[in-house]
């Protein structure tokens, strides 16, 4: 029993209401316009619309009914709803007809929209209409499982920051011509595209980079912000050494370009593609803000062994490492000889690791040798934790344990 | 922590300041709203620690809801805003519109059916 003021709640600031609505589904908002007159029409002003599984309450229903139901409360959010719109989601599982979803881009193009997330779960690449790219307001666009095909007339996103896309399609010329046209761009994902194999990135404000995907090559240009980078090279390509004897090396090009690099992430076979060419010992100037890397290597092979060794030499403010031992299926060229460590223990600068991760390793010399390395040049470290591979034999656990460490704060962690 | 004192700061030369006007705020609540500052601003707990001590913090009756976030809003402390707004819409959850009218006692309900 309470003595209180009735009915606060309906007389709260428009804003706050809809911060509070936010919260909910967009089902359970709109659900509030029945709780009284004043009601009626406050979920309206939702800056942010997700349409997505919570949407429906999916009671053994057909498709077909699923569909046309979500499309017909689409269609009602959509025309009733005032104000602008920041944020529009669409992502079902059971999706809606093609020309549902280009009639509403068309709707949130003139809104306008900020942020367009489009997921396709299933079915053929979806065909984004080409309204979507006279969309100025953009800031944010995702787009999963689509067919990018730019008017010849698109000039670019002159607003973008942030652009995820996965599993799109996307011609070559219009990939290019995509991240060169967003001039305040600072945000770039691309996860398995197909129709571009030939990787150029111009973006003068670009921050944030994370790629996975087939590709052939790689470069930069004007990147100078880009601070964190993580890529995939998903193709386990056949390196022709003699082709690329005496060239210069693919690792020098790629840092050379990325000065201000804080986080680094090389997956898959990116590190074979970067230990193509010759790799130097010391680089032109040192990855100074590098503080976190992370590599998946081959330790079978030596040259991406070098490849590793020159980004530890040149990172001399690294403090977090993480190793992924990647296991091949094919048995190692006979031409790369075992790794000569003397060399390298030689005139090697003090590392200032803290905290080192090692996964995936089952005991092999090259390993061995590594995980050695690394506790004796580490002075700073403080913990190591090592995951073996699941054929790792008992072996590895002594082995790790007799190597003499730098830093007697060192804590070695195996985890079964 | 509130922008709007921050700023109120910022533009009174400092020697003038005696006191920052919050008339719209009633002394209960900005006990309250201080001891969220307070317990935030120290670096003392664990961020699940804090997420703990958050929900017990907005554990209270609905009416103390509404202030808190009245005044959140006026003070401009989004943090506050958000776990009071985030609380208020989870009481509203999962209940039918008869329900949350009762809850918050919410008059003049509706007869007419929205087609959802």
């Amino acid at each position: 029993m309470t003595d209180a003021e009735p009915d606060i709640i309906s007389s709260l600031p428009g804003h706050i209401i809809d911060h509070i609505l936010s919260h909910l589904s967009i089902k359970e908002a709109v659900r509030t316009s029945v709780l009284s007159t004043k009601w009626r029409y406050k979920w309206a002003t939702l800056p942010n619309l997700v349409f997505d599984s919570q949407c429906i309450s999916e009671t053994s229903e057909d498709l077909l009914d699923i569909k046309s139901k979500l499309s017909r409360i689409i269609d009602h959010v959509l025309l009733l709803h005032s104000g602008p719109i920041r944020k529009f989601k669409l992502s079902h599982r059971e999706l809606i007809g093609v020309t549902d979803i280009d009639r509403w881009t068309l709707h949130l193009t003139r809104r306008p929209v900020k942020e367009f997330v489009l997921e396709i779960w299933k079915g053929q690449r979806y065909k984004i209409p080409t309204c979507l790219f006279s969309c100025q307001g953009l800031h944010h666009l995702e787009l999963f499982n689509c067919w990018l095909k730019p008017p010849s007339t698109f000039q670019g996103f002159r607003n973008l920051k942030s652009l995820d896309l996965q599993h799109v399609t996307l011609a070559q010329d219009a990939f290019e011509n995509l991240i060169s046209s967003c001039p305040l761009l600072e945000r770039l994902t691309l996860m398995n595209f197909d129709g571009f194999n030939h990787l150029n990135i111009r973006s003068p404000n670009l921050q944030f980079f994370d790629i996975g995907g087939k590709f052939d090559d790689i470069s930069f240009e004007n990147t100078s912000q880009l601070a964190v980078v993580s890529i995939g090279l998903y193709v386990n390509f056949e390196s022709n050494q003699s082709r690329l004897h005496g060239r210069s090396s693919n690792l020098v090009e790629f840092l050379i370009r990325l000065p201000r690099i804080q986080r680094l992430e090389i997956q898959s076979y990116f590190l074979k593609y970067l230990a193509m060419g010759v790799v130097p010992v010391k680089l032109p100037t040192p990855c100074i803000d590098l503080s976190y890397l992370s590599i998946r290597i081959n330790f079978n092979d030596s040259k991406e062994i070098s490849a590793a060794l020159c980004l530890l030499r040149n990172s001399p403010n690294l403090r977090e490492l993480e190793i992924l031992a990647r296991p091949e299926e094919q048995p190692v060229p006979i031409a790369h000889h075992a790794y000569c460590w003397e060399e390298v223990c030689l005139s090697w600068p003090v590392m200032r690791v803290q905290h080192v991760r090692i996964d995936g390793i089952s005991g092999i010399k090259p390993e061995l040798d590594f995980v050695n390395f690394l506790l004796q040049y580490s002075p700073v470290l403080e913990k190591m934790a090592v995951k073996p591979a699941l054929n790792a034999g008992p072996e590895l656990v002594k082995d790790l344990l007799r190597f003499r460490r730098a830093s007697a704060r060192a804590e070695v962690t195996y985890l079964d | 922590m509130s922008k709007t004192v921050k700023d109120a700061i910022e533009t009174i030369p400092t020697d003038e300041i005696n006191s920052i006007s919050l008339s719209l705020v009633r002394s209960e609540i900005l006990t309250k709203v201080i001891e969220y500052c307070k317990k935030h601003n120290s670096a003392q707990m664990s961020d699940v620690d804090l997420m703990d001590w958050d929900v017990e913090f907005a554990n209270v009756h609905y009416t103390t809801l509404f202030d808190l976030v009245l005044s959140a809003n006026y003070m401009n402390i989004n943090c506050l805003l958000d776990l009071v707004c985030g609380k208020i819409a989870d009481m509203i959850k999962g209940k039918t519109p008869g329900e949350i009218a009762k809850l918050f006692d919410i008059k003049d309900v509706s007869t007419y059916e929205e087609d959802n």
